[in-house]
């Protein structure tokens, strides 16, 4: 009696395992393990989405309360306008002319944004004004990034395109931190404190030494000192506002007054934050020949172009760091490496002749550093 | 007592549990296991701790190797007059920057 009842639950259990076993693999041939991979992928892309959602209604939220707090009433509509504000990318098939083309675009961004917070805000103070740009421009790119990745998203489900969700999934850790590090950032300019990519500015107020600055191009200014005898003009961003001036114009405008005023030129050189490989230290500094900033072209080609035309020997020394570093408030391994910076900028200018001149210019941006 | 089972289950041609059972052990054992290496996952997987820090300001006697750091305050910037040092030269801030409140670890 026990071994019947027994022999039957086997049979039973025999039977059901070989039909469940039947239903996967009929299901393996029709897709089924793709489509359930691709909806754990798309659910873990929806929990990342959250987090991406909320860094960039914190970080509109932030820049709202900033701006009521400098005495704004209903700052909503301006900081939408300035966060959904873009710039169309110019024509690169046809390349004759088109960092001036790029220029022009980037001049009429900077004109409008700074319109729009003029107009909000006629009684704030320079450094105020500059750092609302700065939030809306954070808070502008995290807006982008949530709605680009909801869009991959929505796309990938819409179309059934497991690679694409796929690649979404595997990508979405590194921009989730990426966008999380651009949230922090966004406090550390609201605080006004200097970040990690004004090691350049550093170094020039460091060597400035309280000198009187004087203006060279839009939001750029240089001073005059001297260098193991030679004399040397400084440029950097005006500071202590979130700014990162305008060093091309900067370097090509003084090297014309000063050629105008028959000063011999001996080199130029540009100091600048760099990104470290993973693995090098954080304030490491090397040097190495060219124009050391990292803007798309405009600014860059300048001092290129002054050095060649004038046949200025261009060195650039870099500040090594990572890119949550170079953002975030200046790390105490950057700030001394400054010192170091300007232990290499001495050692170069005893190889020109004390009759010649030297321009240092230091790139990034100057919140913090008057 | 459970190896002795198990070699009864497999030399024993009569077997001593009943299919049903053996089946049902299995089944648990597979689940212990499974439980247990995906118990060992989340050990060995390092804790991800956020690195503290902390924002000082370090502030200079223009004339003299005088220094002192304090915490940094909303306004303060490099290269701000903050007062006179006791020589009655210009104190001003000379560098702020973020310093870890964790010890650095020796590699």
């Amino acid at each position: 009696m026990v071994d019947t009842v027994g022999s039957n639950i086997t049979d039973w259990i025999t039977a059901i395992s070989q039909l469940v076993f039947m239903i996967i693999f009929i299901m393996l041939f029709l897709g089924f393990n793709q489509r359930f991979q691709v909806y754990v992928w798309s659910r873990n892309i929806k929990a990342k989405l959250v987090i991406l959602e909320n860094l960039a209604k914190e970080s509109r939220k932030k820049t709202i309360d900033y701006m009521k707090n400098l005495g704004m009433e209903s700052p909503e509509p301006v900081v939408d306008k300035a966060i959904n504000y873009f710039v169309i990318e110019p024509v690169g098939i046809e390349p004759t002319d088109i960092i001036r083309r790029m220029e022009t675009l980037f001049k009429t961004r900077e004109t409008r944004i700074e319109g729009i917070v003029e107009q909000s805000l006629p009684d704030a103070s320079k450094v105020e004004k500059s750092i609302v740009e700065t939030a809306m421009e954070i808070s502008g790119a995290l807006n982008l990034v949530f709605k680009y990745v909801r869009h991959l998203l929505i796309t990938g489900q819409k179309t059934n395109n497991w690679i694409l969700i796929m690649q979404l999934e595997m990508l979405l850790p590194q921009i989730v931190k990426q966008a999380q590090t651009y949230r922090k950032a966004l406090d550390v300019f609201l605080d006004g404190k200097p970040i990690g990519d004004g090691a350049g500015p550093l170094t020039v107020f460091k060597l400035a030494e309280f000198r009187e600055p004087k203006q060279i191009a839009k939001d750029t200014v240089y001073y005059e000192t001297t260098i193991e005898g030679r004399k040397a003009y400084l440029i950097k961003a005006s500071g202590p506002e979130s700014n990162v001036g305008h060093p091309g114009a900067g370097v090509e405008n003084l090297v014309k007054q000063l050629v105008e005023k028959g000063e011999k030129i001996g080199m130029i050189i540009t100091v600048d934050a760099a990104l470290k490989l993973e693995g090098e230290e954080t304030g490491e500094i090397a040097e190495g020949a060219g124009a050391a900033i990292g803007d798309p072209g405009p600014e860059k080609i300048r001092i290129e172009r002054t050095a060649t035309q004038y046949n200025i020997p261009l060195h650039a020394i870099i500040v090594k760091m990572s890119m949550e570093e170079a953002i975030l408030t200046m790390k105490k391994e950057i700030t001394e490496a400054t010192d170091k910076v300007i232990e290499k900028i001495k050692e170069f200018s005893k190889t020109i002749p004390e009759d010649r001149v030297m321009i240092i210019a230091g790139i990034g941006n100057s919140i913090g550093i008057a | 007592m459970l190896l002795a089972i198990t070699g009864m289950q497999f030399f024993n041609n009569k077997g001593i549990l009943p299919p049903e059972i053996q089946g049902l052990v299995t089944i648990v054992f597979l689940a212990l296991t499974l439980t247990f290496f995906y118990y060992m996952m989340i050990k060995t997987v390092p804790k991800k701790q956020e690195e503290q820090y902390i924002t000082k300001t370090l502030i200079k006697c223009m004339n003299s190797e005088h220094t002192e750091e304090r915490r940094f305050e909303k306004g303060d910037y490099i290269g701000k007059i903050v007062g006179e040092c006791p020589e009655g030269d210009t104190k001003y801030i000379y560098a702020i920057y973020d310093v870890s409140l964790a010890p650095k670890k020796t590699q």
